[in-house]
Formats: C-alpha cells, sequence, structure tokens
C-alpha cells in the first residue's frame, strides 16, 4: 500500500494560469472564499494552494499512505468546494477544512480496516517499548522518531487530536478547539495530560534527555 | 523542590515548610498545568510570568518545565523526520490533482439559495394556503342553506328577500286589480302620465271634492 513520496511528481501540472493563482498575502481566507462562493476558481486554488500541505499531513498522520492522504486531501477540498456557499464563517476556513479532512480521514482509515488488517490502527496500540531499541542519538535516529510518532499515535484520541494540531500543524488553541469540538480550557487541558505523558515515556528511554524528576507516568 | 533564593525569602520558606510536612507545595500544584503551556509559549503575559517566578525559585518546576519544552522540541523533530521529504514538484502535482478533481464535481448550492427551488417552494406555500383557505369556504357556502334551514335560520324559513318582494308585488297586484280600488290597477296607473298624476294629485288635495284633509 505504501508509495513512494513521489509518487504524485508523475502527474501533470496545474491547468490553471499559475499567475492568475498566486497567493496575495494581503487577501485572508475570508475575502477569497467569498470569492469563491460566486464562483472565483482562481480563487479556490489559492486556497489550495495555502492549505494543501496542512491537510496532507493532517490526512498522512492517520493514514500513512501518500495515496490515501492524496485522496482525502483531494476529498476534502472537494467537499469545501461544493459546500463554500454553505460555510458560516463560525470558524476560519482552514478550522472548517481540518475538520474535513480528519472526519474523512477517519471514515477512510475505518473503511480500510474493515478490509484488512490495519497496521496503522493506532488506536489499539499500546505505547511502544522504550528498551526495544537502544538509539545513542536518540532523535537523530530515525526509528526512535517513529517510536515517539507512534507514542503520539497511542495517546487517547482528543490528546492525539490536540497535540498534532498544535505541535504539528501549530494552530492556535482556539482552533484546536473549534476542530476538536471541545472548551479552549478542555483543549489545553489535554495537551497538558498528553505533553505529561509523552514526557514520563521519554524518561524511559534509554539515553533518554526529558530528565526531569522520574515522575510514574501519570496518565489522567 | 529546593530553595534557591535566601531562607528568608517568604515564598520558599513556605515551600519548604510544605515539603517538611510531606505534601506537595501549593504553587506546584497551581502551575502543574500551566507547565506544559508555558514550555509552549502559549499562555498570556501575566500567566507566563507568574511562571516564570515560581520556576525561577523551584527546581522541580524548572526541571519539569525543562523536560516538557524539550518533549516538545523532540515531537516537532520526530514528525520532521517521520514525513517522507516532499519535493516542490509533489506539492504542484498535489494541487492540480486536487483542482482537476474539483472540476470534475458541480457546485452545491444551499438549498435557500437555489432560486429555482425558493420559486418552487414559494409557489407551493402559496396554494397550500390559498387552498387551506378557499376549500372550506366553498364547502361551506354549499352546505350552508341546508344547515341553515336545520339551524332555524329565518331565511331558510322564510325564503330569500327577492322570493318576498316576487310574494309582495304579486299580493299588490292581486289587491290593485280589485273594481272597488279608487285607483284602479297598478297596470292603469302605469297608463297615466305625469300630467294626468299632477292632476290626480290636486284634486285628492282639493277640499271641495269632499275627500281633503
Amino acid at each position: 500500500m505504501s508509495v513512494s513520496s513521489n509518487s504524485l511528481a508523475h502527474l501533470p501540472l496545474p491547468q490553471v494560469p499559475m499567475a492568475a493563482a498566486q497567493d496575495d498575502p494581503q487577501q485572508d481566507d475570508t475575502r477569497l472564499l467569498e470569492r469563491v462562493v460566486q464562483g472565483d476558481r482562481q480563487a479556490f486554488a489559492v486556497l489550495v494552494r495555502r492549505h494543501q500541505r496542512t491537510v496532507f499531513h493532517i490526512a498522512w498522520r492517520y493514514l500513512h499512505d501518500d495515496e490515501d492522504a492524496r485522496d482525502v486531501t483531494q476529498a476534502a477540498f472537494v467537499k469545501a468546494w461544493q459546500n463554500c456557499a454553505s460555510f458560516r464563517g463560525e470558524s476560519t476556513f482552514r478550522t472548517w477544512l481540518v475538520q474535513i479532512a480528519i472526519h474523512l480521514a477517519l471514515n477512510f482509515r475505518r473503511d480500510r480496516s474493515r478490509h484488512q488488517q490495519d497496521p496503522l490502527d493506532d488506536d489499539k496500540r499500546a505505547l511502544p517499548d522504550p528498551h526495544a531499541q537502544h538509539p545513542t542519538d536518540r532523535i537523530a535516529h530515525a526509528e526512535t522518531a517513529e517510536q515517539l510518532r507512534q507514542a503520539v499515535a497511542a495517546l487517547p484520541a482528543k490528546q492525539r487530536m490536540v497535540v498534532e494540531l498544535r505541535v504539528h500543524e501549530g494552530l492556535s488553541f482556539k482552533e484546536v478547539a473549534e476542530i476538536a469540538d471541545c472548551s479552549e480550557d478542555s483543549a489545553k487541558a489535554n495537551f497538558h495530560y498528553a505533553l505529561k505523558r509523552l514526557r514520563s515515556w521519554l524518561a524511559t528511554v534509554p539515553n533518554s534527555k526529558p530528565d526531569g524528576p522520574q515522575a510514574k507516568p501519570d496518565v489522567p | 523542590m529546593q530553595p534557591l533564593d535566601p531562607p528568608n525569602d517568604p515564598a520558599v520558606r513556605r515551600a519548604q515548610l510544605q515539603l517538611i510536612a510531606g505534601g506537595k507545595p501549593d504553587r506546584c500544584q497551581e502551575l502543574s498545568s500551566d507547565l506544559a503551556l508555558w514550555a509552549d509559549d502559549a499562555l498570556d503575559d501575566a500567566q507566563a510570568q507568574q511562571v516564570a517566578d515560581h520556576v525561577r525559585v523551584c527546581r522541580a518546576c524548572a526541571a519539569e518545565s525543562r523536560a516538557l519544552r524539550e518533549t516538545l522540541a523532540l515531537l516537532r523533530d520526530a514528525d520532521e523526520q517521520s514525513r517522507p521529504a516532499r519535493t516542490p514538484g509533489f506539492w504542484l502535482a498535489l494541487e492540480a490533482s486536487v483542482l482537476a478533481e474539483v472540476d470534475r464535481q458541480p457546485r452545491v448550492r444551499p438549498w435557500w439559495r437555489r432560486s429555482a427551488l425558493r420559486l418552487g417552494l414559494a409557489t407551493a406555500l402559496a396554494a397550500a394556503v390559498l387552498g387551506a383557505v378557499a376549500v372550506p369556504v366553498a364547502q361551506w357556502l354549499a352546505q350552508a342553506p341546508a344547515e341553515a334551514e336545520a339551524a332555524g335560520d329565518p331565511v331558510a324559513v322564510f325564503g330569500t328577500a327577492s322570493e318576498a318582494v316576487t310574494e309582495d308585488r304579486n299580493f299588490v297586484d292581486d289587491l290593485a286589480a280589485t273594481d272597488d280600488d279608487p285607483l284602479g290597477t297598478v297596470d292603469e296607473l302605469d297608463d297615466l302620465d305625469d300630467v294626468d298624476l299632477d292632476a290626480l294629485g290636486n284634486a285628492m288635495d282639493d277640499p271641495s271634492n269632499g275627500q281633503g284633509a
């Protein structure tokens, strides 16, 4: 199922005039969306260019497959294109788009796991055994990075979502709360517990650096 | 927790006493949930200052915040490493595929913005309102006489106004047709012209003919 990261490179370049789709940073998403509602496809192309990385990365974290992540990215933008007129503006466009992408990715993963034993069924996986490997340089070692990624994937669903959106995508807690459908305080509390849990896990990894007080794993 | 400042600092002294008593200092507990946010630079200035002030005097919380900060850095590094490298061409190709897919899909207008649907809904609503009002009225009109008669309505019992007028006219005609009427029949009256009527009126008003007031 795994596909080369450059598997999309053979696809033709965008058919739109590139100059017309240049991203003007002065134009915020709201204004672009107003143009999209009027049928301005070039404005939508700017939104795609602006947010496709975020959407793809989020989808990829849930699916770990380029082709699947691309399908989810496509589907998320198509859904946004089709339904932008009904977007009420109660959240930012990015928040709305990420919500769509996460929803689609979770559905995609669920459907995939119905048809095969999904090795990436993260929610059923326990924290990786930190003693399974003995990396000398913990984070320079790709396997340890993968272990840490697995540790994130093993977090409770909401904690995982908060960590990924906040740490990896750099969203504000307000945006994270909107996407996770919880209060901002709840998002911050989930972030706090997730980070403490990961810190405790890292403290058990040989030669690990988060060498604060060796607290017992204090999973909420 | 170990004091970093002179022991005469009240905050440090209080923390020492709490440690001696075997409990976790209140301040550490208060700020515990803020350490992760502080490590992520997610606190506002006032909250960040509170945590910074505490961390300066509390080694345990200082170590904890360092560990959390490093955990965050490791998370970011791990994410970067676990992501396959993407070339600019990859993103251009992804954009092209997304837009190509978008072009294949029709736009969906929300139902309240669809003009045809809106017109249809308005027409249907108007028809429904009209039907709801007109049908009962028509039924009522059709059933009213029978119901009124059953209810003892005078019109139903004595007939309509036009029927009463016809009956009255027939009665007047019959009365006028009698020979003992000095004015003659109604038909005869109709034959009189205005002059005749004036003469008749004058004659009736004349006291000399014995019929005046």
